[in-house]
């Protein structure tokens, strides 16, 4: 009895020392696609919104409430779980998520998954990405049904990408610089920065005459600021190296922190840019059209109305 | 004649008692909370212009070292008690600090606590002329106020 304990012991200790990933020794260090996956992950902020961070919920499980005009939306479950997950997904699936916004069985994808944005992505970042959440931990975890008002269906949605999207990589402006190029991309593809900061119709297709320039009414009935270079109502006052160091860090010229969903942004993604990107994505950010538009606080009023639809 | 003079009287009279307990509508006066709320903002404000400063001398945009000393001990002396500055009865009004300051004043506690701490980390650094770790110092300084700020604040922007 003793002895065979034993052997077990020495037979576990000889898989541990054989799996060296466990032991962080380098030998299964993950391959420079994973790792370039990863960067893209970060810049995207998928960990923000597919993972129900209210109620400790696993990373990229999914079921994060996000609250719009149209209703409640609950994000889907993308670890490779093969039942409530993208297991079954093909690469080609997800590329066509991102590209197109539909679903592997056809269906027209909601944008509140900003794939406006993501069908920007490179060729070769959309399969960086699919390599690194192919390698993320399966979950089990069912999908929660969206809790959308009445008039809301997805074949509605092909109207709406007839009105207001546009799928297709990113095409770089000839008349700008490497660098300004790279942060538009970081900018317009990966961090979606317009589809938060940009006011949207009734319709949720963005008002491209105020892009960058806020709204009353983003995300969760969030105030969004107006990031164009305005003096008055938007982030003028602000360098190309204060907006790199906030992106990185999160603090303002005045030595205030950004507000909690900014801050998400942040300690989630784009703090782990390189500082060159954080300056391109900047240097894009800076040279934008001054815009003025002032965005006040959000009505109090319909703030707890609007509490009881996702709560 | 003489029914409308002693109306007149009893109006006067009236008059005169309700003055004299400050019932009258006028500017009210603002409530003790209202001026803990105030000063709080006053008190958070200056910490931003501290960190602001200190962060503007530890990057090399400026070249005023001798004064970082002052901004850090400011930051110290300033994050001593922060739990002090939200007491009872102080959410009403024009604060930006969400109901979870109280409903969840344990984990409240916790991260003031915790920017007392970094705040007191990095002024030993400074004292100490540890310069190479000004940078990480300030970092972990602005995380504690970064992680309160996303919990206990209302998002409203600036």
């Amino acid at each position: 009895m003793m002895a065979s304990r034993i052997w077990r012991k020495l037979a576990l200790a000889g898989l541990l020392m054989a799996a060296p990933s466990a032991w962080g020794a380098g030998a299964d260090a993950p391959s420079p696609l994973i790792v370039q996956g990863e960067y893209v992950y970060r810049a995207a902020g998928c960990f923000g919104c597919h993972t129900d961070h209210k109620h400790h919920g696993k990373p990229l499980a999914g079921g994060r409430a996000l609250a719009t005009p149209f209703g409640t939306f609950y994000t889907p479950n993308i670890t490779p779980d093969a039942q409530t997950g993208i297991g079954k997904w093909s690469e080609q699936d997800f590329t066509r998520a991102l590209r197109e916004g539909l679903d592997r069985s056809g269906r027209q994808l909601y944008p509140a998954f900003p794939y406006p944005a993501y069908s920007k992505l490179s060729d070769q970042d959309i399969h960086a990405l699919w390599a690194y959440l192919r390698s993320r931990a399966p979950v089990r975890q069912a999908n929660k049904a969206h809790d959308l008002k009445w008039f809301v269906a997805r074949p509605l949605v092909r109207l709406w990408k007839a009105l207001y999207f546009t799928s297709g990589a990113y095409q770089p402006d000839a008349r700008q610089s490497a660098a300004w190029n790279r942060g538009a991309y970081l900018a317009q593809a990966a961090a979606h920065c317009s589809e938060c900061h940009t006011p949207r119709n009734a319709l949720g297709g963005s008002d491209i005459s105020l892009r960058y320039a806020g709204t009353r009414r983003g995300p969760d009935n969030s105030a969004v600021p107006n990031i164009t270079p305005d003096r008055k109502t938007g982030i003028g006052k602000w360098s190309a190296r204060d907006l790199a160091d906030y992106l990185e860090s999160g603090m303002m010229p005045d030595g205030d922190t950004a507000g909690d969903l900014m801050a998400e942004v942040i300690d989630d993604g784009l703090q782990y840019l390189r500082k060159d990107d954080l300056a391109a994505v900047a240097e894009y950010v800076t040279s934008l059209p001054a815009i003025e538009h002032a965005v006040g606080k959000a009505q109090k009023k319909k703030k707890p109305a609007a509490k009881e639809d996702w709560e | 004649m003489k029914s409308v003079t002693r109306r007149h009287r009893m109006s006067i009279a009236a008059a005169g008692l309700l003055l004299g307990t400050g019932l009258v509508a006028h500017a009210a006066e603002p409530s003790p909370a209202d001026e803990i709320v105030k000063y709080r903002q006053a008190v958070m404000k200056s910490q931003g212009g501290h960190m602001a400063a200190a962060a503007a001398i530890i990057q090399g945009k400026v070249a005023f070292k001798d004064q970082l000393a002052d901004h850090v001990k400011s930051l110290e002396a300033t994050t001593r008690d922060l739990n002090v500055l939200f007491p009872k009865g102080s959410d009403m009004g024009d604060t930006k600090a969400l109901g979870e300051v109280w409903s969840n004043n344990e984990e409240f506690q916790k991260r003031a606590k915790d920017a007392q701490q970094k705040s007191t980390a990095l002024a030993k650094a400074v004292a100490a002329s540890d310069s190479q770790n000004y940078g990480a110092r300030l970092k972990d300084l602005l995380e504690a106020c970064k992680s309160c700020h996303k919990d206990f604040r209302k998002k409203e922007e600036k």
